[in-house]
């Protein structure tokens, strides 16, 4: 097997010239090589690869009171897999795709097994739109738009028994989400500030994990709070390192639920979970290393500095538990 | 747990298997595999030029040899030479590299790019008709640097990312409960202007000096000038402009080519140029836009300014032809066309009409009639028209045009109605009769004749060769008798053959000369023996004679260097041969001996002489345009004196002179290469020595450019045998895709698809992802380099869908204050492999054979991981003839059949665990069995008949009224699961694609899928007629060119297998279903005979109207649209949500059976598609 591998190698090898669909095409647009300088869009004709991977160890939560709250005995481990694609469809403008998994692993005194649980994630896509752009000093000013698709997994497993007999994690609202935002990147030397601002609207729908009580075998329907959420950073640019920190602000309407009704807005008449709100300031921080135009490494963290809210539901995008972020991406470019 | 068998029946589940045995996309230029091919490359600076070679030489038996060494190398030479001043004129110069691929497997033209793939590929052979359209002959320059043209420009131009051909949204939203479904479909893509283009690929390739506006250019835009045929400013910006009437398509090329030029007067070299490098700044929807920014002016204004400019141009031009004598004779038409009035009121009438109706009325007396040829002894006449040889008995005396009285003997008439012919024969190219015998040569092609027609009239074609070749055709008579009298008549029998009427050619009276292979234009000497041809090989051709029976072959000529001759022809005592030599960037006439020797030039100039023919007289009478129109003129071989004898504003090629001294000739007009008779005593006969070299030949010279071979060896050094890692850039397509699979679960989902292959298309890849609440994938890769194509396509396909179920506490449902609605939400996928192959026997008619295996399960809330519910293996074969799917697309089929039968053999395991393994269908349990399975599907799309020429019917005929009649049979040998079962319904395009849906009409009475059994009969008939078919109407980005309106009906149904009815024969599953204690007690319905118990009717009938809009958006982005209303007569029932109001009605059944409670009543259902085709 080795020689072979290494015969298609040296068959590749002689033939680069003529694997010539894959040279760089003269009407991809130029990229700066520094990240201060780069753009909130890709650039037209440029394809993006990021793999990434969050872990967020949890071993709490935020009170309704704002508290900090530490659970006694249970930790929360909860990992994403992404990968990342952009592509710069013109000069304005990018598409983007991100695709998800999650590795899960919950320790409870009361179960004798953690439950661990690996899964898709729900997919993102997304629209961004350069409104304004100038050079050297570069400032770029994107409104964007992003989908979330309840593709994840719903469904419980088996439940009859209580939460703690669930035979599966959970990694889908089940339910879409459509977020608008604006973001601007201004450009002073070697530093960047980079602001942004979001709304993120949370559609009903019927899901999997949502299970009425009478007969056992049915569905309801929930709704998410809405969420705004502002963000700010700031990005200095050390030879081919960058260094940035900020923070992000995010509020939560409350969560609802109950059943659908006729009519085009078949959520209108769900019930509200008191309490259910919320809020989360957190502080982030990066590393991005261009090694070159083409391959770039980004580590971050992310750090939780107050919220409030109201843990019911292990399902981090409903109600998000209280632990440090740490990522690590590779991107590539072509 | 509630049962919901099969509720969910989504699109995927009704992609047949067959289909994933076609390619998801087919060979762009290739129609044929050609594994006897060994491809090379050629590495240049800027350019890869890949070129194939026979494995197996001539000497091995390869009677399909070819090369194509010498193109390839010639077409590295001018592609460097080109690349600066290509890329100079828009300042952008290429990073990449260009791969060119050379054809030479057919002999047809061929140029076609792909900017974004850095691909074109060129035909070493200029194929048919292109001189006649574009003049002498450079196809490395016409067609190669037209290529080029196209990708620098369209790349200067992309607002696009060349990666993405452009972004696709869309969405279907279905309406359930007021049965109303609507989709919109939008592609966004770079929409340059058509006229633009290709016009500007002509211009640019001028400047870039190789290639030059030719007398035969302007000979177009002059004609259509003159004779109001030019492309108004709505139709030139896009192909579905004004491309159904005669050489409009060549319009959109001269035009946009003469405007380059009026703007290159105002403007400046650059101007054409830099609206590309404007375009590219930003996307907009109308690109037409651009030119405003960039030379100030708007661009309908410059239009009407440039189309004022030339037709005054063309009309001094005429005026002079006027003060000279107009000399040009008459088409051939037996009496005066309507549109030669000879009094105001017959102008009247002629004007009073639209002008589209004038246009048809001047085309339809024919468009392509080339190349008149009178037999040496007088008693015929024929002309080559649109691949058909139409011979006539030719009585001079008779012969209205030269004599310009009206036939006087009707009895010689009426002879010379009986004893005239036709013959097949390939487009153009030349044919000739045979001195002292009732027969003719032919330029035809090698399966012209093919056996195979004769039982199912389907030619098979089994190695993709289909070179020309020449053949004798005999003409022989039969007598035939009418009444009591009897004829002598060539009018030949006519069988049934296969499907079609079929003349019958008598055995031996037509045979295919040997060693004739690529010959073209043959010239049979005066005693009849041999025959003079041209031989094309690798880019180049050469004279040959042989004799009729394929033997004694001689080159006369050793052309090695891309050297085009044209039209050979004998001098009357068939010592010599006359014809032209392209060399050089010169046409001039030439004449060798028989033998081969003593080649010399009888003209030397920079005019382009062509069509020569050598007459009795001893003159020989050619076409040539020293004062830039082509005209006849006369060459008398005694004294080199030259002299015109026609003097047209049109054009005048390929004379003939009749024994009697009278002229036959080709002349074009903007209506058709038409055929033209002059009588001698109009000739013009004035001098034109002054305008011909005829008398100072420099004889060295000659020699030295007829000896001159170009150097390209050094080409051979970087050359290397293909590589299939020579792989083409990717392209992909964004999507969006917005649906719903109840009221209120609207799911949207982005993805793309990304298409690969390499250079010369022997491996290709077609990914699709759609990721979203509902998800697809697919991934279909392709090998071409076997005879059939194969094919492995992999489907996953999964859905999350919501259900509503009423709970009904007293199982009545008149009571409803005890009813609640509860919802679900459950997963459901497919997983499909397929390996199957395919072959195109001709390009009418492809087989293919598969296998393929499926599972498919649900997940529910409780589930831990998919449960399989069925998982299924089948193998079958298919065929489909279809003649007419090129225009499936378009609003109104207007003629043609296509036939899809499926053959397959099915082995189905139900494993779902829930039911035990077991499911329930029909009053059977099942669980893993075995079917047959044979379906045809028949589509007939039927000119209007006149039944004997009513006029009425007539018209309809001619304005392509169509009945189309659409036939769906299919059975299936035994009762299988109903997830197995045929399905009907209504359907909406947006699913499956503009024009995929072939026809559209059947049953969209009823809800899409709600029809279900074991065996399918179903008719389908449709009235369809364009409304108005050249409204030429723009608004912004949005063209619209016709509307089509279709009436129509279907009736038939689909019948199952029906459970016993009486109780002590069943027993009830825990689901309620019925249950046989004897399978035997399941009886299997008969179809027309039997009520579908499933459905309840004997037969379903609908009827439906449609209204269809043909539109394109961006100048090039299809936007068809459609509204469609359809009325089901019958009640139905069915399986789950049959009403379509989202909520299964579980309450206690009301038949007493295991069907739903629910019923779809009679009524309207509404598809509403804009841009999503029909």
């Amino acid at each position: 097997m080795t020689r072979k591998l290494i015969l298609l190698g040296l068959v590749v090898a002689s033939q680069p010239a003529l694997a010539g669909g894959f040279e760089a095409k003269t009407s991809r647009e130029t990229l700066a090589a520094r990240e201060v300088e780069r753009p909130l869009i890709l650039g037209k004709g440029w394809l993006e690869f990021g793999l990434g991977t969050d872990v967020k160890v949890a071993t709490g939560e935020w009170s309704p009171a704002g508290e900090p709250v530490d659970w006694t005995d249970t930790t929360w481990l909860y990992t994403t897999e992404s990968v990342r694609v952009r592509y710069g469809i013109t000069r304005r403008d990018e598409l983007y795709w991100d695709f998800n998994t999650h590795y899960v692993k919950l320790t409870n005194g009361n179960t004798d097994e953690p439950l661990t649980d690996f899964g898709l994630g729900d997919p993102h896509f997304g629209y961004r739109y350069e409104v304004f752009r100038s050079r050297a000093p570069l400032t770029s000013i994107v409104v964007l738009a992003d989908y979330k698709a309840p593709l994840g997994n719903e469904a419980p497993g088996n439940y009859v028994g209580g939460p703690y007999t669930f035979s599966r994690v959970v990694m889908s609202t089940g339910t879409p989400d459509v977020t608008l935002g604006v973001r601007g990147k201004r450009q002073f030397g070697p530093v960047a500030l980079t602001l942004g601002a979001a709304y993120v609207r949370r559609f009903s729908g019927i899901a999997q994990w949502a299970i009425e009580t009478e007969y056992n075998q049915f569905n309801a329907r929930v709704k998410p709070g809405d969420e705004r959420v502002v963000d700010g950073s700031l990005l200095v640019q050390l030879g081919p390192v960058a260094l940035d920190g900020g923070a992000v602000l995010r509020t939560r309407d409350a969560f609802k639920y109950g059943n659908s009704v006729e009519g085009p807005q078949p959520g209108a008449e769900l019930k509200t979970w008191e309490g259910s709100d919320g809020w989360s300031l957190d502080s982030v921080f990066g590393l991005t290393f261009n090694a070159t135009r083409g391959v770039d490494l980004v580590l971050g963290a992310r750090v939780p500095l107050r919220g409030e809210d109201l843990q019911f539901w292990p399902l981090e995008d409903v109600q998000p538990t209280r632990g440090n972020t740490y990522s690590g991406t590779v991107e590539f470019r072509y | 747990m509630v049962r919901t068998k099969n509720t969910l029946f989504a699109a995927g589940a009704v992609l047949g298997v067959s289909m994933l045995a076609r390619p998801a996309e087919a060979k762009f230029v290739f129609a044929y595999n050609h594994p006897d091919l060994q491809w090379y490359s050629i590495e240049t600076e800027h350019f890869v030029i890949h070129y194939p070679v026979s494995k197996k030489t001539k000497d091995e038996g390869n009677e399909h040899y070819l090369t194509t060494e010498y193109s390839a190398r010639k077409a590295a030479e001018v592609a460097e030479q080109m690349w600066e001043p290509m890329c100079s004129q828009f300042n952008y110069y290429l990073k990449e590299r260009i791969h060119i691929v050379m054809l030479n497997q057919s002999d047809d033209l061929e140029g076609f790019t792909i900017p974004s793939w850095d691909w074109i590929e060129v035909s070493a052979n200029p194929g048919g008709t292109f001189y006649r359209s574009r003049g002498r002959m450079e196809w490395f320059s016409d067609v190669l640097v037209h290529e080029f043209a196209h990708v620098v420009s369209l790349k200067a131009n992309a607002a696009h990312a060349e990666g993405a051909m452009g972004v696709e949204i869309g969405g279907l939203y279905q309406d359930g409960i007021h049965d109303v479904d609507t989709g919109a479909q939008f592609f966004i893509m770079d929409g340059d202007s058509v006229f633009w283009t290709e016009g500007g690929a002509e211009y640019w390739s001028d400047n870039a000096g190789y290639n030059w506006w030719t007398a035969s250019r302007d000979q177009n835009i002059r004609m259509t000038t003159l004779q109001d045929r030019l492309l108004g400013y709505n139709e030139w910006h896009s192909r579905a402009g004004k491309s159904r009437f005669w050489n409009d398509h060549e319009r959109y090329y001269q035009q946009g080519y003469s405007f380059g030029q009026y703007l290159r007067q105002r403007f400046g070299d650059q101007a054409y140029a830099q609206f590309a490098l404007e375009y590219a700044k930003r996307w907009r929807p109308q690109w037409e836009t651009v030119i405003e920014d960039v030379v100030g002016v708007d661009a309908e204004t410059l239009y009407w300014d440039w189309r004022n400019y030339i037709t005054e141009r063309y009309q001094r031009q005429y005026e002079k032809v006027k003060d000279r004598g107009e000399v040009v004779g008459h088409e051939v038409l037996g009496k005066r066309a309507d549109w030669e009035f000879s009094d105001p009121a017959a102008r009247d009438d002629w004007l009073k009409q639209p002008r589209w109706k004038r246009e048809k009325a001047q085309e339809k007396t024919g468009t392509y009639q080339w190349e008149p040829r009178i037999s040496p002894d007088g008693r015929y006449w024929g002309v080559l028209n649109r691949a058909d040889i139409k011979i006539h008995r030719m009585d001079e005396d008779q012969m209205f045009e030269w004599t310009g009285h009206a036939p006087q003997d009707p009895k010689r008439a009426d002879e010379s109605r009986r004893l005239s012919t036709h013959f097949p024969a390939d487009f153009e190219h030349g044919w000739d009769f045979i001195p002292g015998r009732d027969a003719i040569v032919l330029t035809g092609r090698e399966d012209m004749m093919h056996r195979g027609e004769a039982v199912t009239g389907i030619r098979f074609e089994k190695d993709g060769y289909n070179w020309k070749q020449l053949w004798v055709f005999e003409m022989p008579t039969r007598e035939k008798k009418e009444g009591n009298r009897t004829f002598e008549t060539r009018e030949r029998k006519r069988v049934l053959k296969g499907l079609n009427n079929h003349e019958v050619y008598p055995k031996g009276s037509y045979h295919a000369i040997p060693n004739t292979q690529r010959g073209s234009d043959p010239s049979v000497s005066p005693d009849g023996e041999r025959v003079a041809y041209l031989e094309y090989t690798d880019g180049t051709m050469n004279l040959v004679t042989i004799k009729l029976d394929g033997t004694d072959k001689k080159y006369l000529t050793h052309f090695k260097s891309g050297e085009w001759l044209q039209t050979p022809d004998w001098s009357p005592d068939g010592k010599k041969i006359v014809f032209a030599i392209f060399k050089n960037h010169q046409q001039n006439l030439y004449t060798i001996n028989a033998d081969g020797t003593d080649l010399r030039a009888i003209t030397w100039d920079h005019w382009e002489e062509l069509d020569a023919h050598w007459d009795e007289d001893g003159g020989i009478y050619f076409s040539a345009e020293p004062d830039g129109i082509f005209n006849i003129y006369r060459y008398d071989t005694g004294t080199g004196e030259v002299r015109q004898i026609t003097n047209v504003i049109g054009g005048a090629f390929t004379p003939q002179i009749s024994p009697e001294g009278n002229l036959l000739y080709t002349y074009y007009t903007a209506f058709g290469w038409k055929v033209y008779a002059l009588p001698k005593e109009e000739f013009l006969n004035l001098p034109a020595d002054a305008l011909f070299n005829t008398k100072d030949i420099p004889a060295d010279e000659v020699a030295r450019t007829i000896a001159y071979e170009e150097d390209l060896s050094h080409w051979a050094e970087s050359t290397k045998k293909y590589s299939s890692t020579s792989l083409m850039a990717p392209t992909g397509v964004p999507m969006i895709r917005l649906e719903n699979d109840s009221r209120s679960n609207v799911s949207l989902s982005a993805g793309f698809y990304i298409f690969l292959q390499d250079y010369v298309e022997k491996h290709g890849l077609y990914l699709m992802s759609l990721l979203g609440e509902d998800t697809l994938l697919m991934g279909q890769y392709f090998y071409q380099g076997w005879y059939p194509t194969l094919l492995a396509t992999a489907y996953h396909y999964e859905v999350k869908y919501d259900a509503g179920y009423i709970l009904d506490q007293d199982e009545d449902p008149n009571t409803t204050d005890d009813q609640q609605i509860f919802e679900i939400k459950n997963q459901q996928y497919y997983n499909i492999a397929n390996l199957g192959g395919y072959y195109p026997w001709n390009a009418d008619f492809s087989t293919g054979v598969y296998v393929s295996g499926m599972e498919a399960g649900f997940k529910g809330t409780s589930d831990d991981r998919w449960k399989r519910y069925l998982e299924e293996v089948e193998a079958g074969v298919w065929g489909e003839f279809s003649n007419n799917s090129w225009f499936y697309g378009s609003a109104n089929p207007w003629f043609g059949r296509t036939v899809n039968l499926t053959l397959s053999h099915a082995w189905s395991d139900i494993v779902y665990a829930d039911y035990g393994g077991v499911a329930v269908d029909d009053g059977q349990e099942l669980d893993a069995y075995q079917y047959n399975k044979a379906e045809m599907r028949w589509t007939e799309d039927i000119p209007m008949p006149t039944l004997g020429g009513i006029p009425v019917l007539q018209t309809a005929q001619q304005k392509h009224h169509t009945i189309q009649v659409d036939l769906r049979l299919g059975a299936i040998d035994r009762n299988v699961d109903v997830w197995d079962e045929f399905r009907a319904g209504g359907q909406h395009p947006y699913y499956w694609g503009s024009g995929a849906l072939r026809p559209n009409t059947q049953f969209a009475g009823y809800p899409a899928y709600s029809l279900s059994g074991e065996t399918i009969g179903i008719l389908g008939l449709a009235y369809r007629f364009p409304v108005a078919n050249w409204i030429n109407w723009k608004v912004g980005p949005l063209y619209t060119t016709g509307i089509t309106a279709q009436f129509g009906g279907t009736a038939g149904n689909l019948w199952s297998f029906r459970p016993p009815s009486d109780p002590s024969q069943y027993y009830r599953s825990r689901y309620g279903e019925r249950i046989a204690y004897d399978p035997g007690a399941v009886r299997r319905e008969i179809p027309f005979v039997d009520k579908a118990y499933k459905n309840g009717n004997y037969l379903l009938y609908d009827a439906q109207a449609e209204l269809r809009v043909s539109s394109v958006l961006f100048n090039g982005s299809g936007w068809d649209s459609f509204l469609r209303v359809a009325y089901g007569f019958n009640e139905i029932r069915g399986y789950g949500d049959v009403n379509g109001d989202d909520l299964y009605d579980t309450s206690e059944n009301a038949y007493n059976d295991e069907l739903s409670n629910e019923t779809e009543k009679p009524g309207f259902r509404v598809y509403i598609g804009l841009g999503t085709g029909w």
